[in-house]
């Protein structure tokens, strides 16, 4: 095995997928931040179009349940849908 | 430069050069037209010529507008880095059809009349199926077909507007329309199978994914786009498009999610991003229209990008399917390094082109008042960071190790992909590059500290969606198969309808011809009982006897009329 396979084996460690989980949950709190801070006026001025907007973490939240939403609604309906690869054959 | 000559003819005449040539010439000639056709395309500069009248109709061969001009453009790029990226096939049918269908394309965007348009708007139809049936396969074929009919549909029923449109008003010049008559009806129609319109759309879905690996790349660019821009010059401001846009949007979502084969999830979320193309277009003001051409322009990038890398690895592999591939990274680091940087572009990460170019329609939507619509499209943003952005990658390129090892792409191809990701990145950074060839003059500011947190915090949060719902095992699971569209209307139900259908005919048909020949064998029978040799009827008599009945009968008329 090549220095660099052993390199590229990175995603390979035991254990990274927990740590890539924290680093997305790090980086998701991270986002929401200016977002938080705003509500007590620090650092960062929103410029919300609509009223909707000014929810804390809107963005945030919205994708999320839309998120979900779309996974939900796709796990219902995919053992309806779901058919050999030959079907139309 | 020959004066006023359609660029889109360069490369349609270009083709005929191809089979006489070979080798490093024939490559070098590929990959000259594009060249040659855009530089065409800047010395004309804006204007129209090639008036030609014919039957009282003017047609108006070659119009350049600031509109027309970034499709063009675009177009051009996509053919040069798509036949880029195709320099190994050595497979001359492949070349000169996409060839001719991308000139075609160009063609039509530069056509100043519906009769020019129309001329191109089925070329592009007949060139194109070539490059499905160029996979060779049984599946590919019929697949072909299917996308020939529907085309080809396409086309008649723009002649059939033409036709209606020219009695109506005298004039076919291609220019905007009031939607109500019966002729513009059927100009929406026929545009709309070529932009996928709900319900109209499983022809993407179906042949894409059937066509060689090079031929997906060239498909994909060109004519979804061409109908957003027939769309556009025609039937801007056109409310019904905002509502169809809004389906197309959220309609193919759900696929996209479940589909296992990486090309098909791609042609799926494609579509929705159509979709974000003909709101725009109902919306109808100089934002959402600049916001049509941007998208499109990007879309086209980050589109042809994807199929790339996924091709690449078709190319490699022999497989696209989510099933079937392990840890790509591993054999194909730079494909699957442009594989992520096509995600960051489709999830609008900001700094990619896409971030400029999805901020104008969603903020388009906003200045109309039109919050819902605005929601539905956050809708669609952020479905597609799930169902390209990290679907994509994590399950086709860094998915578990299977043991599947291959070699890097070739090079033409990294480069192809490196030329779209260049371009994708360079309009991120700088949107002004793509801005100023926009076909209204706006003021807009793309980076805002706002827009890149809002964004930021979407991407993020969707990301931590994706990474918990795996980690709780409920994404659903990609296995080997397909999911049923709105197609298995055509190819299963009304095929099996059809087929019960000409069963119950033929089973009536058969009976009435067989009651038919009983009823002509009884008369025949009976006419032998009767009057064959030795019946009654048959039978000869003396002619004293018939003598006899003769006066009989003169003898009643005689009485009867004279009495």
């Amino acid at each position: 095995m090549t220095p660099t396979d052993t390199k590229k084996h990175l995603l390979d460690r035991p254990g990274i997928s927990d740590k890539i989980y924290i680093a997305v949950c790090i980086l998701a709190i991270l986002a929401a931040i200016p977002d938080i801070l705003s509500l007590f006026n620090i650092v960062y001025e929103t410029h919300p179009y609509t009223q909707i907007e000014e929810i804390p973490v809107f963005y945030g939240l919205y994708s999320m349940i839309c998120f979900l939403t779309l996974l939900v609604t796709a796990k219902a309906v995919q053992s309806y849908l779901k058919r050999d690869e030959d079907y139309y054959d | 430069m020959i004066d006023g000559l359609n660029p889109g003819l360069i490369l349609i005449l270009g083709a005929l050069l191809i089979p006489l040539t070979n080798g490093v010439i024939r490559n070098l000639i590929l990959l000259a037209l594009p060249v040659i056709g855009l530089a065409q395309t800047f010395s004309l500069g804006l204007g129209s010529w090639g008036e030609v009248e014919i039957m009282g109709m003017t047609l108006v061969l070659t119009k350049i507008d600031p509109l027309s001009r970034v499709f063009g453009t675009i177009f051009h790029i996509a053919a040069f880095a798509g036949l880029l990226y195709a320099l190994h096939v050595k497979d001359t049918v492949q070349q000169v059809s996409t060839l001719i269908y991308a000139g075609a394309a160009i063609g039509a965007v530069f056509a100043g009349d519906l009769i020019t348009l129309f001329s191109y708007w089925e070329l592009t139809a007949i060139s194109s199926v070539f490059l499905i049936w160029a996979s060779r396969t049984e599946r590919s074929y019929r697949s072909g077909m299917r996308y020939l009919i529907i085309q080809v549909t396409s086309g008649v029923i723009l002649l059939g507007g033409i036709i209606l449109y020219y009695f109506d008003t005298g004039n076919i010049a291609f220019e905007a329309m009031e939607l109500g008559s019966l002729a513009t009806w059927l100009f929406v129609i026929a545009f709309g199978i070529k932009a996928a319109f709900p319900l109209l759309h499983n022809w993407i879905q179906d042949s894409y994914p059937e066509a060689t690996v090079t031929g997906t790349v060239i498909l994909s660019a060109f004519t979804t786009k061409l109908a957003i821009y027939a769309l556009a010059r025609g039937f801007a401001g056109t409310e019904i498009l905002i509502a169809i846009g809004a389906i197309m949007v959220i309609f193919p979502l759900v696929h996209a999610t479940l589909e296992n084969d990486l090309r098909r999830t791609i042609a799926y979320s494609m579509n929705s991003q159509q979709g974000f193309m003909v709101i725009a277009i109902g919306i109808g003001s100089e934002l959402a229209l600049n916001g049509v051409a941007a998208h499109a322009v990007v879309s086209i990038l980050y589109t042809c990008l994807l199929f790339m890398a996924t091709g690449a690895v078709l190319h490699r592999t022999g497989t696209a399917k989510i099933s079937e591939l392990g840890a790509i990274y591993k054999s194909m680091p730079i494909t699957s390094f442009f594989a992520v940087i096509g995600a960051l572009i489709i999830v609008a990460f900001p700094l990619t082109a896409a971030f400029a170019s999805k901020a104008l329609i969603m903020s388009a939507a906003l200045d109309a008042k039109m919050v819902f619509l605005w929601l539905v499209m956050l809708f669609g943003a952020i479905a597609v960071i799930d169902n390209v952005g990290l679907k994509i990658p994590v399950f086709g390129f860094f998915s578990k190790d299977n043991g599947m090892r291959t070699s890097e792409a070739p090079l033409h191809m990294l480069l192809a992909m490196a030329l779209l990701a260049s371009l994708a990145i360079l309009i991120g950074v700088y949107p002004a590059v793509l801005f100023e060839w926009l076909p209204f003059e706006m003021d807009y500011q793309v980076y805002t500290a706002s827009h890149v947190v809002t964004q930021l915090q979407m991407i993020a949060f969707a990301a931590l969606a994706f990474a918990a719902a795996i980690r709780l095992a409920i994404y659903p699971i990609m296995s080997a198969g397909i999911n049923l569209d709105f197609d298995w209307f055509y190819r299963k139900l009304f095929k099996n309808t059809a087929i019960k259908l000409g069963g119950w005919i033929n089973t009536v048909w058969t009976g009435f011809l067989k009651r038919a020949r009983q009823l002509i064998d009884f008369i025949i029978e009976w006419a032998i009982s009767t009057h064959g040799r030795g019946a009654l009827m048959s039978a000869t008599v003396s002619s004293g006897s018939a003598v006899a009945v003769i006066l009989l009968v003169f003898g009643l008329m005689v009485t009867i009329f004279y009495a």
